[in-house]
């Protein structure tokens, strides 16, 4: 067994091993449990840049065992696999830091980092699964490892938040087990292939459809996509590190990578298109869009209504991906990225302004940009970014999405995106405003007093580095080394050349 | 050295070293306890030789004795009876180890149970290893009345009425069976199975014995209808005794029941389907209930009702895919021996805890005993057979066999008795995690209790991993 | 490194300045109108004296087309947007309470630079949205609340805008290969797409209602900068539309028409000088509408058109600060001149690309924008205290002089006949003669429609916001109300409970080992 055979297992335990051991430290031990956080982010960063190199030069890296019969478990790094890990592990090193600086002096800390690290590992597992049945593993496993985080607080809001959490998703895992058995019955066979497996077993397209219907309402679940999308709302009792974790890298992206995955790995783009299943697809994506950007509008609270942008924003991953074209194949997959860097942004915010100045409502931030300015800067960019707008990163992944509909000719989603534009910045551009340029109250609800600083340093630049990210990424987007470059390498093989 | 290790009589002393070891705890009441724990441990030792070596030469045979059938006593171990066996070691020595700490302050119960749980133990691994129908009833009786006076261990009254009531269906069980074995002497003449299965043809002689056992062996499985002496027993027993019997027991009579069967192999669908609708309605049945209970150890004995019926639905599954759906009920039922076994083991040390088992008044228990109900939560993942665990396999098996053959329905009782496990294993997750309104008394509890139940659940959750090594065993057994 | 990329990059450099630095080094709050002044006049420098010059950046955005470039075009824009800004700044530096914040105008200024220089259509694309934020913000960052009305109608419009534009771009990137000889290279509904967004922001009638009241109710320095966002909509327009859009000739007119005659009478009717010099606005973004569809000209003389007359309009704010004298009086006559001259060539430009008989109809609307000018210079009352008044009288030319030098350029690039300098003189005489018949009357009120449009669209957000969370929320609320109450646990657990008992008698356990065992015969026989 080479290192090539193990390297996708040891990314896997850069997070779990971790994780395991701080389980057992008692909740004084604030010191090694950083180190050993931290250790864990860095070396699975440094890991996985080992393994890009490979990747770009051709090397195979592919772990696999027998786990039923006729199937294995198999972990294997190509690029889609890649860009997810990475956005998974860079994102997992921010909001670690986040949550250090967040959960200062609050109870049951190695708990929360235990499964936090945990949840990584599944999110990890997930990106590198090389079959459905490993994907499906890792899938349940994700929402095992996440249901604490969302119990954490341990108050009966929290748990009956974890109840319709944990409903809504072993549906999602019992709906894709069904399509997945089901499949594997059809075709034999359940590895991923560029443009997907199920064209050769020369099935009826029927019955594919069915197992379609199954496996996207399986994985639609965690991709919020309507009517499945209300467990997302509710989750957001947990806390904040865990909001922007759940809603920007792990479970809202592993569903959109889910379905990225049956699209192409499963059934192929191509053939999917052939048999009818993409533009049912993508019309319930643009549904979802709109409806969650109109129920975004009547959110008072701050994080119910970023939970209602990324349940419209997740499905714009969706609609790139059912257009079936290679331009807005890039849309899609870029967006998944990108999404993940603003919607961090703005959770980080969002925590920010709860923890320093207990401000919890749109209300109640009237002139929080004088009190908490580089907070605010941040959140600005991102807000920019969800609407759109050069020169952040979102003004790509629409550029690409726009165009790629236009090129297949399906003109409605462009006004989709439109619309959806006009609702982002009917419920952002407010935000904004009141925070810039109105009066601050004369005292914040609940205030902590930093020493003249703005806020704690560990709260402050996870987010502004992200902020930066979606700046200079939609600033140079041209350039290479940008996830677009990425992207593109990866769309170009879903494609019958 | 080693020629006189392979050479010993292992299957043999699987069942001699606990009954010896149940004698010298009976003899010697004061090291009942350490006594109790070595001969566990051997007897577990012995457990592994002999799947040893059957996993290398394949299927053993020893006669005691020397005497040849029809008329000595000869023990058989297949790839079925070593997996049966690894399971009542491996669940054996975990309960041991945790009933050891359990029971330290009442010795007086303690020297009872150690004899009562060794003598239990020789029964299973006897009964495991039989070779012909009658040894079977033996085994199976001697099995049924330790279990008996082991539930009648706590004292307390509900206790002893839930053992009465044990005891008398599980008489009437056996009862049952003897007429079909009777009548099955006198139809073929023979007792041996191997003798039978080439001997019987089929018609009314085999029909009515093999009806009368198969409703007694149901009766003793406690299969919805059947189900109602469960709860009660399981419930009220002590914490280790529950695992047993939930565990091993209850198993011990459907290993009997696929004995039969596999040495009958009747055709047609009735049965098969009969079977596989009383699981069906054991599922939904069970589930419901526990999801009603407000007592712990109720819920995880109603899980047990229901979970049983899953082993029952690979009946009409293995019209096509014998080996799949078979295997599945196979690993199905290993699996859940071991997370059963945490289960009822974790809900012991939590009873232990706060002294009471009410689940909504559980108040963050997580944070005093994270090793518990990390336990609870590994089993109760086997249970409703998400992944990565030996539940998931089974499940897989089982699912794949039901698509292939395209039973639409079978497949759906499977996917929706897993969602309701789900549901009632995280309903105690849930209030696990929240704080309670009232207070409640703290007692400490010993380490070694929170580490055998997260040790049999991690045990369930790596048999996950497992099924290559542990499947190719069954390959001669199964039709 | 090269001057272009530093002239969006300074006024950022020195925004980022401005806001960090109180923190650490106290710094006077009027050196913000010098900073502002200061990257004004830079911008003014590149504009007058560095040679043609092209910065390509295939790294910034997407296409890799975009690019900064100084042409004819550039300059115009530059030497606008670096008067007004200019002007703003040493405005700023004697504001004292009111105006806007330095911060905010530094943004603008980076924002409408670059969009002078941007090529490519995504770059334009920022570059337009950039500026209308910018000013946007410009805007808000004034003190008090009278703003707001207009802001608001000002942002919707963006928004609306931006998506247009937004539209527009794609569609020009996916059918790069259609050529239709008479629309210049871009199919006629992209054309109009260009135009409608170029209405929506530039403050063209019919979107012209926020105009007004926006100058009626702002500080002079902000009220100087409200001629950025229409320049900034019509110099995106013409980068994205670098050919005109002679098929729309016609419909042009017929819009600027209607808009101008609206104008018209709507700004006489008003009573303060602010809101008549929106309408005068208004009626010069409706000529420039008019003759944009004959593309920029030979010498890109539209560009310096457009500096011409809006240069012109910007001044008269600053008139109002003024003591009346021989200063003020030239200086309101040198703009009135120089926006009639522009307008009249605007109104000839136009006329290349329209049929014969109808092309004359271009004279009446810059005869009536510079008639309006007029009436708003008459209007302007004066209102500054005596020490300020000296100051102000250069600060009134530094616009004008910015107007002249526009006029001239466009006139001498290419002279356009005499019959385009009719313009000047019958605006500027129709103006006295109404000024002379209506001085002041404020019967209407500044922004007509907009009110109106507002309470509709108030009353129509209203009317959606009780549909969608009283009746469809409640209404899905008690559907899931319903639907859960289908299922009544406790009858339920009831139910099972008395099941459960049933079963569990003795009567019942042998009944049914009886039935099991007979079926599993029965059944063993088949």
């Amino acid at each position: 067994m080479s290192f090539n055979t193990w390297l996708p297992v040891l990314v896997l335990c850069s997070s779990l091993v971790p994780g395991l051991i701080i389980f057992m430290l008692p909740e004084r031990a604030t010191a090694l449990r950083t180190t050993l956080n931290l250790g864990g982010a860095v070396l699975k960063i440094v890991l996985l840049v080992l393994m890009m190199i490979g990747v770009f030069h051709g090397v195979d890296y592919e772990f696999r065992v027998p786990l039923v019969p006729g199937l294995d478990f198999v972990l294997h790094a190509d690029a889609l696999s890649l860009m997810f890990v990475n956005l998974s592990a860079v994102l997992w090193l921010a909001t670690t830091f986040y949550a250090i600086g967040y959960l200062e002096n609050s109870p049951n800390r190695s708990r929360f980092f235990g499964y936090f690290s945990l949840c990584v590992t599944a999110t990890v597992g997930l990106a590198m699964a090389g079959n459905l049945l490993t994907f499906l593993v890792f899938y349940e496993a994700l929402t095992l490892t996440t249901y604490p985080l969302v119990v954490h607080r341990g108050t009966e809001v929290a748990r009956k938040a974890g109840r319709t959490y944990l409903a809504y998703t072993l549906l999602g895992g019992v709906l894709l087990l069904t399509g997945t058995v089901w499949l594997y019955s059809l075709t034999g066979t359940l590895e991923f292939i560029d443009r997907g497996f199920v064209a050769q077993a020369g099935v009826d397209p029927a019955v594919l459809r069915m197992v379609f219907l199954l496996l996207i309402l399986g994985v639609g679940v965690k991709a919020a996509l309507l009517p499945l999308h209300a467990w997302l709302p509710q989750a957001m009792v947990a806390p904040a590190p865990v909001s922007a974790l759940l809603h920007a890298v792990a479970v809202v992206k592993a569903g959109a990578f889910g379905v990225v995955r049956i699209i192409y790995d499963v059934f192929g783009i191509e053939f999917a298109a052939s048999i009818g299943v993409t533009l049912p697809l993508a019309i319930l994506a643009a549904a979802t869009i709109i409806y969650a950007s109109l129920r975004a509008l009547f959110q008072d609270d701050l994080k119910r209504r970023l939970a209602f942008s990324t349940v419209s924003q997740v499905s714009y991953i969706t609609l790139g991906v059912a257009i079936a074209g290679p331009i807005a194949t890039i849309g899609g997959l870029v967006h998944l990225v990108h999404q993940g860097f603003m919607k961090i942004t703005l959770f980080f915010c969002a925590g920010n302004y709860a923890e320093t100045l207990g401000v919890h409502k749109v209300s109640e931030m009237a002139g929080i940009g004088r009190r908490m300015p580089w907070t605010t800067a941040a959140f600005t960019v991102a807000a920019l970014g969800m609407i759109g707008l050069p020169p952040t990163v979102g003004f790509v992944s629409k550029w690409y999405l726009g165009l790629g509909a236009l090129e297949v000719g399906q003109h409605w989603v462009v006004f989709v995106l439109a619309g959806s534009s006009l609702l982002n910045a009917a419920y952002f551009l407010p935000i904004l405003r009141t925070a810039w340029f109105d009066a601050p109250p004369a005292e914040w609800p609940e205030e902590r007093d930093y020493g003249g600083k703005e806020t704690a340093w560990l709260l402050l630049l996870p987010p502004l580095a992200t902020a930066a990210a979606t700046l200079v990424w939609g600033l140079l987007a041209s350039m290479p080394g940008t996830p677009l470059d990425w992207v593109q390498f990866i769309a170009a093989r879903k494609y019958a050349p | 050295m080693s020629e006189w290790l392979a050479g010993a009589p292992w299957m043999m002393l699987a069942i001699m070293l606990p009954l010896s070891g149940a004698l010298v705890a009976f003899l010697l009441p004061r090291h009942s306890a350490l006594v109790g724990l070595g001969a566990s441990l051997l007897t577990a030792c012995a457990a592994l030789v002999v799947m040893l070596q059957v996993a290398a030469d394949g299927r053993q045979a020893y006669r005691l004795g020397g005497w040849p059938a029809p008329l000595g006593i000869e023990l058989v171990a297949d790839g079925l009876s070593v997996l049966m066996l690894a399971m009542t070691a491996v669940v054996g020595v975990a309960v041991s180890v945790y009933a050891r700490v359990y029971l330290a302050d009442s010795p007086d119960k303690v020297r009872r149970f150690w004899p009562l749980w060794l003598f239990l133990w020789a029964a299973l691994n006897a009964l495991f290893q039989a070779g012909d129908a009658f040894n079977l009833y033996v085994t199976l009786e001697l099995m049924g009345l330790s279990a008996v006076a082991l539930v009648a261990l706590s004292g307390s009254g509900p206790a002893l009425w839930g053992a009465m009531r044990y005891l008398l269906v599980s008489l009437l069980g056996s009862l049952s069976y003897l007429v079909g074995v009777a009548l099955l002497y006198h139809a073929y003449g023979t007792l041996d199975l191997a003798l039978l299965s080439e001997r019987a043809d089929g018609g009314l002689q085999l029909a009515v014995p093999l009806g009368a056992m198969i409703a007694g062996l149901l009766l003793k499985t406690g299969l919805f209808p059947f189900h109602v002496w469960l709860p009660p027993a399981h419930g009220s027993a002590r914490a280790p005794v529950s695992a047993l019997l939930s565990g091993l027991v209850v198993k011990a009579s459907f290993y009997l029941l696929l004995r039969l069967w596999f040495t009958f192999t009747p055709e047609g669908q009735g049965v098969p389907l009969l079977l596989g609708s009383l699981g069906a309605a054991a599922i939904f049945w069970g589930s419901i209930q526990a999801l009603r209970q407000k007592r712990l150890k109720l819920l995880v004995a109603y899980s047990t009702v229901a979970q049983l019926g899953y082993l029952f639905i690979a009946f009409p599954l293995a019209e096509l895919e014998p080996a799949l759906a078979w295997s599945g009920s196979v690993y199905l039922a290993l699996s859940h021996a071991m997370a059963k076994g945490a289960m009822f083991l974790a809900a012991g040390s939590i009873m232990t805890q706060g002294g009471h088992d009410e689940i909504d008044e559980l108040d963050r228990v997580v944070e005093r005993m994270p090793l518990t109900l990390a336990a609870f939560a590994l089993a109760g993942i086997s249970l409703a057979g998400l992944p990565p665990s030996g539940g998931f396999v089974g499940k897989w098996m089982l699912l794949q066999a039901a698509m292939t053959q395209g039973s639409w329905f079978w497949a759906l009782v499977i996917i929706v008795g897993g969602l309701l496990t789900a549901t009632y294993v995280f309903r105690v997750l849930g209030f696990a995690f929240t704080k309670s309104p009232h207070e409640h008394e703290r007692h400490d509890v010993p380490a070694t209790m929170e580490w055998t139940a997260l040790v049999l659940a991690l045990g369930a959750v790596l048999l996950g991993f497992a099924a290559p090594w542990a499947l190719p065993l069954l390959e001669g057994v199964l039709p | 490194m090269n001057l272009l990329i530093v002239l969006p990059l300074l006024p950022l450099a020195a925004a980022a300045w401005l806001a960090i630095s109180p923190r650490f080094v106290p710094v006077a709050p009027v050196a913000g109108g010098w900073v502002v002044a200061l990257c004004a006049t830079f911008t003014i420098a590149v504009a007058a004296l560095v040679a043609p010059d092209r910065l390509a950046l295939p790294m910034v955005f997407v296409q890799g087309n975009a690019a900064l470039v100084l042409d004819a075009t550039a300059r115009a824009a530059l030497l606008l947007f670096g008067g007004l800004w200019l002007t703003a700044g040493l405005l700023l530096t004697r504001a004292r309470d009111e105006g806007p914040g330095a911060v905010m105008v530094l943004i603008a200024l980076s924002g409408a630079n670059s969009l002078a220089l941007a090529q490519g259509g995504s770059l334009v694309y920022a570059g337009m949205v950039a500026a209308g934020y910018g000013f946007y913000g410009v805007i808000a960052s004034e003190q008090g609340n009278a703003w707001r009305r207009a802001a608001r109608a000002f942002v919707v419009l963006l928004v609306i805008s931006d998506l247009l534009v937004f539209e527009l771009i794609l569609s020009a990137t996916v059918k790069p290969g259609v050529v239709m000889p008479e629309a210049g290279g871009m199919p006629a509904s992209l054309l109009v797409i260009g135009l409608l967004a170029l209405v929506l922001r530039g403050g063209i009638p019919p979107a012209h209602g926020w105009l007004p009241t926006l100058l009626a109710a702002v500080s002079p320095a902000t009220a100087v900068l409200a001629v950025a966002p229409v320049a900034a909509a019509l110099f995106g327009t013409m980068k994205l539309l670098p050919d005109g859009a002679p098929v729309l000739a016609l419909g042009s007119l017929a819009l600027a028409l209607a808009g101008v005659a609206w104008s018209l009478l709507a700004g006489l009717c008003q009573g303060s000088a602010r809101a008549t010099l929106g309408y005068a606005l208004a009626a010069t973004a409706a000529l420039l509408l008019l003759a944009l569809p004959a593309g920029p000209g030979q010498a890109m003389q539209l560009a310096w058109l457009a500096l011409g007359l809006l240069a012109a309009a910007a001044s008269l704010p600053l008139v109002a600060l003024q003591r009346a004298g021989w200063k003020r009086d030239l200086a309101v006559a040198a703009a009135l001149l120089a926006h009639g001259l522009a307008g009249g060539y605007a109104a000839a430009h136009a006329a290349s690309v329209l049929p014969a008989g109808i092309s004359l109809l271009g004279l009446p609307v810059a005869v009536a924008a510079t008639l309006l000018l007029t009436v708003a210079a008459r209007r302007s009352r004066f209102l500054a205290p005596a020490d300020r008044a000296a100051e102000a009288a250069y600060l009134a030319f530094a616009p004008v002089i910015f107007s002249l030098v526009g006029t001239g350029v466009a006139w001498t690039a290419s002279w356009p006949g005499l019959s385009a300098a009719a313009a000047a003189p019958l605006g500027i005489t129709a103006g006295l003669v109404a000024y002379r018949l209506l001085p002041a009357s404020a019967r209407m009120e500044p922004g007509d429609l907009l009110l109106a449009v507002e309470r509709a669209s108030a009353g129509a957000l209203h009317g959606g916001r009780v549909l969608c969370v009283n009746g469809l929320g409640a209404a899905r609320d008690r559907l899931e109300a319903g639907l859960l109450a289908l299922w009544d646990g406790q009858r339920w657990s009831a139910r099972v409970r008395w099941l459960d008992l049933r079963l569990r008698a003795w009567p019942a356990t042998c009944l049914f080992m009886l039935t099991v065992a007979l079926a599993a015969a029965l059944l063993l026989l088949q």
